[in-house]
């Protein structure tokens, strides 16, 4: 027969569950206070014969696990202890690391990059280039008047397809099956999509009872599919009006692809009709196999100038690959970086900063360095991932010469931030422990700074587990050392133990 | 000056009950009516703030059960509670003075 516990049992396994919580230097006592208590009033209880007294003492007990978390979590010892862990070097990459993937989740997994990075969704990317004109200081630089397209797609021996695209996109309403939504829309030529070789993720490129094309025809990025049409694969062939005009939406786009930004989402086909022959538009074209940017340029330079006596003084075409254009910005990034990298390493040797290890073993040099590059490398990696997700994007198909603002804005960022980050990274490691690394603490201000030229002044900061002092000079002077790291003992170990352990371990 | 402490009123109702004769946890639980998880935590803060100070019995003084801790107040907790009783005039009503006053 199974013997039934009492009340006084109960609460004791109450009373012992909570104690775990309780910090082991305190346990001890916690529990005896506890447990003269709970006698006292069980044999109140006993004595009253009250049952009710006995539930009530059962949920006094339970109040032990409130008492037992305000030993273990009060704010005093939240905070040491936070200080504590902010200091030790796995706590700050996981930190870094955590920073990184919460970017990555925030920006849906990082959607340009892999858009720089990866394949692009179309047969032979390195055969599409832009067109453009470079050189002419007016509102329209970089675009071309519609009528020189009419001429390049002549220019078969050069170009195997070209298209023609509104260079400004729009804000647009589309309406469809009671629904409105308000997208950036593109005026693209209905040859476009051919042009870049695309293969469209649902639908296709020209309705089925007009295989030539039509006028205000839609197809959709994937991005606005999915986020204005929750990805409902019935949206084909539906009719719809934009701005007003009647449409019918005939494809979607695959997920990488994206033209011109990617914050376009309805492109408008159109036929040759809808430009005019002086509309200012931003070209694509496919290069033949083995036929050069610069003797594509020549020949369709020469093109326009034999048909319309374009002198082309001061100005000239340009033809560059997309591909390039695409990681272009993350060329000037990495040179950026270089550039940022040449300067620290001139500030490291200049001995300005004392970072480079006294006295030490093969081991601990390797593990001072791997933080350090580990530690700078997730910052640049977290500075780069922001820089390219969440500011204005990169130029990269030719939208008037605005964009050119912009470009640099980005790339202005990068720059200030690879700089200040790298700074902060090397005073940072500066201000560590030789031994463990954790982040010293404690600093103390000695000297007077009047006597600055008799005697030493700055900040003294301790490592916490007592491995070392490091001294910051206040001033910094030629003829007085730069921070200088004194190393402790083993005779000063039992000092910094002890006072670790009563304020922080418990 | 000083400013003036500013206690909340379950921490001065604690005080109160203390200054009263009513030293252990459980005593103080019985006459506030507050909860163990309220009474104990706020008995710690008292206690680190150096306004009450705790002690135990000692064993030639009990029988037949553990010694038990008890609360007292410190000087600077007799003053802080002054300043609550001002701030709060209902308290000497809500906790009774004890039959058997051991301050």
């Amino acid at each position: 027969m199974k013997a039934r516990l009492t009340t006084l049992d109960q609460c004791r396994i109450i009373l012992r569950a909570a104690s775990w919580i309780v910090p082991l230097r305190a346990r001890t006592e916690w529990r005896k206070e506890w447990d003269a208590e709970l006698s006292c009033a069980w044999q109140i209880s006993q004595a009253e014969a009250r049952s009710a007294k006995r539930t009530g003492l059962r949920r006094r007990c339970c109040g032990a696990f409130l008492d037992a978390a305000w030993y273990r979590f009060n704010r005093e010892d939240l905070r040491r202890r936070s200080e504590h862990w902010s200091r030790t070097p796995a706590v700050f990459l996981l930190a870094l690391i955590s920073a990184l993937l919460l970017f990555l989740g925030g920006s849906g997994y990082l959607p340009r990059m892999r858009s720089i990075l990866m394949p692009p969704p179309y047969a032979d990317a390195q055969q599409i280039v832009t067109v453009s004109r470079t050189g002419v200081i007016d509102s329209a630089e970089w675009v071309v008047p519609y009528s020189w397209v009419k001429i390049w797609r002549r220019q078969g021996q050069v170009l195997e397809g070209v298209a023609a695209y509104d260079w400004r996109p729009k804000q647009s309403v589309l309406a469809t099956g009671g629904r409105r939504v308000s997208v950036a829309s593109v005026q693209v030529e209905d040859g476009l999509l051919g042009v870049f070789g695309v293969k469209l993720l649902l639908g296709r490129t020209s309705p089925p009872d007009k295989p030539e094309g039509c006028r205000n025809c839609l197809v959709l990025s994937y991005q606005a599919w999915r986020r204005n049409f929750s990805g409902d694969p019935n949206i084909l062939q539906k009719r719809a009006t934009i701005d007003g005009q009647q449409a019918i939406i005939l494809g979607v786009l695959p997920e990488r692809f994206w033209f011109p930004s990617d914050d376009v989402g309805v492109l408008r086909l159109a036929d040759e009709g809808s430009f005019s022959a002086d509309k200012p538009v931003g070209v694509v074209a496919r290069l033949r196999p083995r036929i050069t940017e610069r003797w594509a340029e020549w020949q369709l330079a020469r093109s326009i100038s034999n048909r319309t006596g374009e002198p082309f003084s001061g100005s000239f075409v340009q033809v560059w690959r997309v591909q390039d254009r695409v990681r272009q910005p993350l060329t000037s990034y990495g040179l950026t970086l270089c550039l940022s990298l040449v300067v620290m390493a001139v500030v490291v040797g200049s001995g300005r900063l004392n970072l480079l290890p006294q006295r030490w073993g093969a081991g601990a040099a390797c593990r001072w360095w791997a933080f350090f590059a580990t530690k700078t490398s997730l910052f640049l990696l977290i500075l780069l991932a922001g820089v390219v997700e969440f500011t204005p994007e990169p130029y990269v198909f030719p939208r008037g010469k605005t964009t050119l603002i912009l470009e640099s804005v980005s790339l202005w960022i990068f720059s200030i931030g690879c700089v200040l980050l790298l700074w902060w990274s090397l005073i940072d490691q500066q201000r560590r422990c030789r031994v463990c690394l954790q982040r010293l603490a404690l600093p103390a201000y000695i000297g007077r700074s009047g006597c600055l030229l008799l005697s030493w002044a700055g900040t003294e900061l301790v490592c916490a587990a007592g491995h070392g002092l490091l001294h910051v000079t206040e001033t910094d002077v030629c003829w007085l050392n730069p921070a200088q790291w004194t190393q402790l003992d083993e005779s000063w170990k039992p000092l910094f133990a002890e006072k670790l352990e009563s304020e922080v371990l418990g | 000056m000083n400013t003036p402490v500013k206690l909340s009123h379950t921490a001065a109702l604690i005080l109160q009950t203390i200054s009263h004769g009513y030293r252990y946890g459980f005593d103080i639980m019985d006459v506030t009516g507050l909860p163990s998880g309220t009474v104990y935590p706020a008995l710690r803060r008292l206690e680190r703030d150096e306004w009450i100070k705790s002690k135990w019995e000692s064993d030639a003084l009990v029988e037949n059960r553990p010694p038990r801790k008890y609360y007292n107040l410190t000087r600077l907790g007799d003053d802080v509670l002054s300043g609550a009783v001002k701030r709060y005039p209902l308290l000497e009503q809500l906790a009774p003075e004890a039959k058997t006053r051991s301050r």
